[in-house]
């Protein structure tokens, strides 16, 4: 449980900082160079939030017994 | 305690290399404008002065910003150095060693090593001619490399230390 906890507050600095990120290449005028920065922040936040997703799925299969 | 000594050497160096390219960045107009001014006083020394080229080039060294000042003084040794070397080849050794050391693009090499191949070969008004041009490129790109530093100084700052921030969060 402080596992996911601390997952939570892992994406949280994640989504603070490609914020800031994307907020000064978009002032800068390199709005593609965001993007790229705010897909990645999205690609590497989903990689995490999978794990236990599918550990989710797993969860809910076995309660029904879906095997 | 190991990790937290990696993860700020990480934030550490990732900060300084942003500062460095920023810092490349802010520096370029600087020394454009300061090899501005340089230029504008050898074309005094040579076309009022009317000095042999070692003697402006020494002029220009010495009165000229520090940041420039190594490109003149060096072109003004290897002229009383070398017996027999063309002002050109001296003022192309002494670019090529002032351009490592320099915040200048390829750009601003070609300007000055084309000024470097009419120096000290012609009359007054044609090397001044030539002077004149160099200094109106230089001008252009300044103006350019001023622009790029306005939005490009900042950005790097941030990008290094955020960058380094990013990565230490995502390896934690």
């Amino acid at each position: 449980m402080v596992n996911s906890i601390d997952l939570i507050f892992k994406i949280a600095g994640v989504g603070i900082l490609v914020a800031v990120l994307n907020a000064i290449l978009k002032q800068a005028g390199k709005e593609e160079q965001g993007h790229i920065v705010t897909l990645a922040g999205l690609a590497i936040v989903f990689i995490w939030v999978i794990q236990l997703l599918a550990i989710l799925f797993d969860q809910v299969k076995s309660v029904f017994k879906l095997f | 305690m190991i990790k937290l000594l990696g993860a700020a050497m990480v934030v550490a160096s990732s900060g300084i290399g942003g500062m460095t390219v920023a810092g490349r960045y802010s520096r370029r107009p600087r020394e454009l404008k300061s090899l501005g001014y340089a230029l504008q006083m050898l074309e005094t020394e040579i076309s009022y002065g009317a000095n042999h080229m070692k003697v402006a080039l020494e002029q220009v060294a010495n009165r000229c910003d520090q940041a420039v000042a190594p490109l003149f003084s060096r072109a003004a040794a290897e002229l009383s150095a070398a017996a027999g070397i063309t002002a050109a080849a001296a003022w192309e050794n002494s670019l090529c060693a002032y351009y490592r050391e320099s915040a200048l693009n390829p750009q601003d090499l070609i300007i000055l090593r084309s000024l470097g191949s009419s120096l000290g070969i012609s009359d007054r008004a044609d090397q001044v001619k030539h002077l004149n041009l160099a200094m109106e490129q230089i001008k252009s790109e300044n103006a350019k490399a001023e622009g790029e530093a306005a939005r490009n100084v900042k950005l790097w700052n941030y990008l290094g230390f955020l960058g380094g921030l990013l990565v230490v969060l995502i390896l934690y």
